[in-house]
């Protein structure tokens, strides 16, 4: 199929015709639609740094968090303590 | 005097187009049919043209405030919407670009290849709309401004974003391209 197509001597529309295609109503509406503003959370950016402020979040309290193997030995200790208090009748 | 008053005019009409819907509704008013008949000659049907000339109209609401007077008429802003989102149909809906041909605008276009050439030049008509699709898009737009929307070099330039005498430069070496072609088909 040719990328163009060639049309010779077009009748076009009159003046009456082309002003019956006037539609400044429809361009309104149109411009409200594209000009609102989205909400925050669907702005690609904003979801972005809202992810990544997220993630940081999770890692810093990951590395502060006490770690579990300390715990486990508490967890022992006690479980010693009441072993040798069940021994002492 | 004329063309101050008229400049002073829109000058104004653009003012109010930046501040207010109701400026922008003169604006539209003004200029509609202008833009609607410019896509129309470019595509196949009344209802793309119509959809194409709101998309330009919106695009240029909301831009108006961006857009700064330096003396060319808006309309040439308008036109460069246009065309713009003309292309953007043409890729997306993947349509035929229409070329409208004119029997005047041919008869124009073969009388500056004979000023320009200075030599005896005969073509069909018929060769040369041939030649005219062999052109690329901005090549064939620049064509379609001068010689069926008879617009001056300094309103081509205007709309294709160069100077005047770069407008003049372009349409002469299109025209020694369109000639070259036309030696070659015959």
């Amino acid at each position: 199929m040719s990328k163009r197509k060639i049309i010779y001597n077009r009748s076009l529309p009159n003046h009456k015709q082309i002003e019956e295609q006037k539609d400044f109503e429809g361009v309104l509406k149109r411009y409200d639609a594209a000009s609102q503003k989205l909400p925050s959370y669907r702005n690609r950016n904003y979801f972005l740094g809202l992810s990544l402020i997220a993630i940081i979040a999770y890692l810093v309290y990951i590395e502060s968090a006490p770690p579990k193997e300390v715990e486990q030995t508490n967890d022992h200790h006690i479980t010693d303590t009441l072993n040798s208090d069940t021994s002492k009748p | 005097m004329r063309q101050t008053t008229h400049k002073i005019d829109e000058k104004k009409l653009i003012e109010k187009a930046q501040n207010s819907k109701a400026g922008f509704a003169d604006l539209y008013h003004l200029y509609h049919n202008k833009i609607f008949l410019f896509i129309l000659k470019r595509v196949e049907d009344e209802a793309s043209a119509k959809d194409i000339t709101s998309n330009t109209f919106v695009k240029a609401f909301l831009n108006i405030k961006k857009f700064t007077y330096k003396g060319y008429s808006i309309s040439s802003w308008l036109f460069r919407i246009a065309i713009n989102e003309m292309n953007t149909f043409f890729k997306q809906k993947s349509k035929q670009r229409v070329i409208s041909i004119e029997q005047t605008g041919l008869s124009r276009i073969i009388e500056d290849i004979q000023d320009h050439d200075q030599s005896y030049f005969k073509c069909e008509e018929n060769s040369l709309v041939m030649a005219l699709d062999q052109l690329n898009d901005t090549e064939l737009m620049l064509i379609e401004l001068r010689f069926f929307e008879k617009l001056s070099f300094k309103e081509i330039g205007d709309i294709v974003g160069c100077t005047e005498n770069n407008a003049k430069v372009k349409g002469y070496r299109i025209l020694k391209k369109l000639k070259k072609i036309l030696d070659e088909q015959a």
